[in-house]
């Protein structure tokens, strides 16, 4: 048996060791690898860089646990970039799971910039049946989310969904989608976007995984999206606009690591496939 | 009528929907609103089906000492704790937040984590090159994975260009035809639904249905 | 921020559900066990405290706004599946239900598909001479990757058969990026676990 057979029989368990091996050595060593920016999230960037003052932003937490790596360290960077800026966040989240995640990173957040809840921040957390209860939002938020918070406190003495009836223009000037699949991006656009509405439908900026960010790109080519930030590196692009390296960053590495070992292995099991084929 | 009268209100919902949201004057009198407050009334109580069906199951497997039963136990006091936790303190309580950074939030994201061991053994052990197509597959995946990260400059520099050519221009197309396509699929599936020709959503539930 | 205490037990569990890689076994059973208590028991409390508490405390019994109370009977007839005798009861709230969406399906998911098929109508000419290849390039995979779900016009036929070739090549390079996309993600998904093994687990418990 030559080598290519017998690493063909190779146990996956060797397998499982080397992709630690490759996401854990660059994470103990970093190499910083440079990161260059995609124009789709150049244009995320710059659309909200150009929003008008105090604007109040949608900020969509649709995702869990699973895909907090990808997806939170934008949405921070986003964040921080709209507080900064003064805007508003209303945040509202279609997955149960995520919704307690999205709070935690949020208020930390709001904490640093000294953001006040209720005034400058407010997460509505997770409904049942949340696509239906978005839909509503078009035509009254305290109505739609049963006029409670995350925590059931009443939205209706809140200052900020006082001056945010709807989920429309011109109360509303963005919606930043932090998507991973369904309920997600497909919701807004479909009830809140300019495609629901023309007049009072709100533009949208996506964030979203790898697995869906090719999925996407038939929606930034039609404009229906202006911007879309893809993964972990979408995550290291738009905090290097940020100014501020963060986790996103720090993943790259182990990004590249692992593509390369991947490479690798569908290199070498496909040499040995033909070798042993010839034989 | 124990048939008709389910058909003949998903009928009478799905035009009422229709109406009131593709009507100017009928999105203005904002019924809608009122609708889709009833629908989710209908929803938040119904919550507790999963967690009967849960019960159901795994007290079966108590009660007839199915093999891991004990698993069975753990599952429905978790649940049970949990459920009276939170009821008590809301989900911002010390020790729900404790559990859920814990205890929940490190069990979900490393279950999901596992995938990418199974990703990098299956591309060890199944990815082969047999035909054209899947020859254009990989390549195609290799050239994006390279795109994302620094790795695909440094080897030829051209290949940030040649990934995102690929995603904007052959795959956004492919994409674009699939979605086209899904949709129609699923615009046939709503008629079909809407006009009592699809009855699965009736079937099913449990007891004789006459 | 965890306290040391949460991230020795968080270490423990992650190591716990990562033991499944080396082979099934009783710890990773009771781990799964354990997040499918927690999950449902999650479920309950959101709804409760996001919906249920507003409506049931303040709307029906405080502002005894009765009316409350005929979608709550509607959606509690649901229950009724659990019982084989009135079991036929639950499709009125499951045909509500279904209706529902499909209602909405109608209104609303056809407007986002006509932006996709008014924006395939491109004018090819763009500002470069590049742009003007890819719009070219961009149209006719759309076609032919369209051509490749459509079976009326059989495949015989050769136009068809190079329609549904090019298109079939266009797809593999879809699903090539899927695949591509696949791996950042999954990847992305264990780092942030390894990053709290070897960084955050030491930094809280030993410094």
């Amino acid at each position: 048996m030559n080598i290519f057979e017998k690493l063909q029989k190779i146990d996956a368990r060797i397998i499982y060791l080397v992709v630690f091996a490759a996401i854990a050595v660059p994470m103990l060593r970093p190499i910083g690898l440079p990161v260059s920016v995609s124009a789709e999230t150049r244009q995320a960037f710059e659309y909200i860089e150009k929003l008008p003052p105090n604007s109040v932003v949608w900020l969509g937490g649709d995702y869990d646990m699973s895909s907090a790596p990808e997806l939170t360290p934008t949405g921070q960077a986003i964040a921080r970039q709209l507080f900064k800026s003064g805007h508003k966040v209303i945040l509202y989240s279609m997955w149960e799971t995520g919704a307690m995640l999205n709070n935690a990173w949020l208020s930390a957040i709001a904490k640093e910039f000294n953001k006040e809840y209720g005034v400058d921040w407010v997460d509505l957390g997770w409904k049942p049946m949340a696509a239906t209860v978005l839909r509503n939002m078009t035509q009254g938020i305290v109505a739609a989310a049963s006029d409670s918070d995350i925590m059931g406190r009443p939205l209706s003495t809140m200052p900020l969904i006082q001056a945010v009836p709807q989920l429309t223009r011109p109360y509303v000037e963005l919606v930043v989608d932090l998507t991973t699949g369904r309920p997600g991006d497909a919701d807004y656009l479909s009830t809140v976007s300019p495609d629901a509405d023309k007049e009072k439908g709100v533009p949208m900026v996506v964030v979203c995984t790898g697995i869906s960010g090719p999925g996407k790109m038939p929606y930034i080519r039609s404009g229906q999206y202006k911007g879309l930030v893809v993964g972990m590196s979408g995550a290291a692009e738009y905090e290097s606009l940020v100014g501020r390296l963060g986790d996103g960053t720090a993943g790259m590495d182990s990004q590249a690591a692992v593509h390369a070992l991947i490479i690798v292995v569908i290199i070498l099991g496909n040499v040995g496939y033909v070798l042993s084929k010839k034989k | 009528m124990r048939k008709e009268l389910p058909l003949l209100l998903t009928f009478v919902t799905a035009l009422t929907v229709v109406v009131f949201r593709m009507t100017q004057w009928g999105w203005d009198t904002k019924f809608l609103q009122t609708f889709s407050l009833a629908f989710t009334t209908t929803g938040v109580a119904a919550m507790f089906v999963g967690a009967i069906n849960i019960f159901r199951i795994h007290l079966g497997h108590i009660r007839r000492r199915k093999e891991g039963w004990i698993f069975s136990v753990v599952a429905l006091a978790c649940l049970v704790f949990y459920t009276l936790l939170g009821w008590r303190t809301t989900n911002q309580g010390v020790t729900y937040k404790w559990i859920f950074d814990a205890i929940w939030t490190p069990i979900n994201s490393t279950i999901f984590s596992l995938l990418i061991f199974y990703v990098a053994s299956a591309a060890y052990r199944a990815f082969r090159i047999r035909t054209k197509e899947a020859t254009v597959l990989l390549l195609c995946g290799i050239t994006v994975m390279l795109t994302r990260v620094a790795l695909g400059k440094m080897i030829w520099s051209e290949i940030p260009n040649a990934g995102n050519w690929l995603l904007r221009v052959p795959a956004s197309a492919a994409f674009r035809a699939i979605d086209l396509g899904g949709y129609i699929g699923m615009f046939a599936v709503s008629l079909r639904l809407l006009l009592g020709l699809e009855r699965s959503h009736l079937g099913g539930l449990g007891g004789s249905m006459h | 921020m965890l306290t040391p205490i949460q991230a020795w037990v968080a270490t423990l569990v992650t190591l716990g559900v990562l033991s499944y890689l080396y082979k099934e076994n009783p710890v990773f059973r009771l781990l799964e066990h354990v997040m499918l208590g927690l999950s449902t028991a999650h479920i309950l409390v959101m709804s409760w405290h996001g919906t249920g508490k507003m409506i049931l405390m303040k709307y029906i019994l405080e502002d005894q706004k009765l009316l409350y109370i005929i979608p709550v009977v509607g959606g509690l007839l649901i229950y009724t599946r659990f019982f084989p005798k009135i079991a036929w009861i639950a499709r009125i709230p499951m045909s509500y239900w279904v209706g529902y969406g499909i209602g909405y399906s109608f209104a609303y998911d056809p407007r986002p598909m006509l932006g996709q098929i008014i924006d395939s109508f491109i004018k090819f000419q763009g500002k470069t001479p590049g742009v003007t290849v890819n719009n070219i390039l961009f149209f006719i995979f759309l076609t032919c990757s369209i051509a490749y779900f459509f079976f009326t016009i059989k495949r015989e036929n050769p136009l068809m058969n190079v329609a549904a070739t090019i298109g079939r090549y266009a797809i593999m390079a879809a699903l090539g990026a899927g695949f591509g996309g696949t791996v950042i993600s999954r990847a992305a998904t264990f780092y942030g676990r390894a990053f709290f093994l070897l960084k955050t687990f030491p930094n809280t418990v030993f410094r």
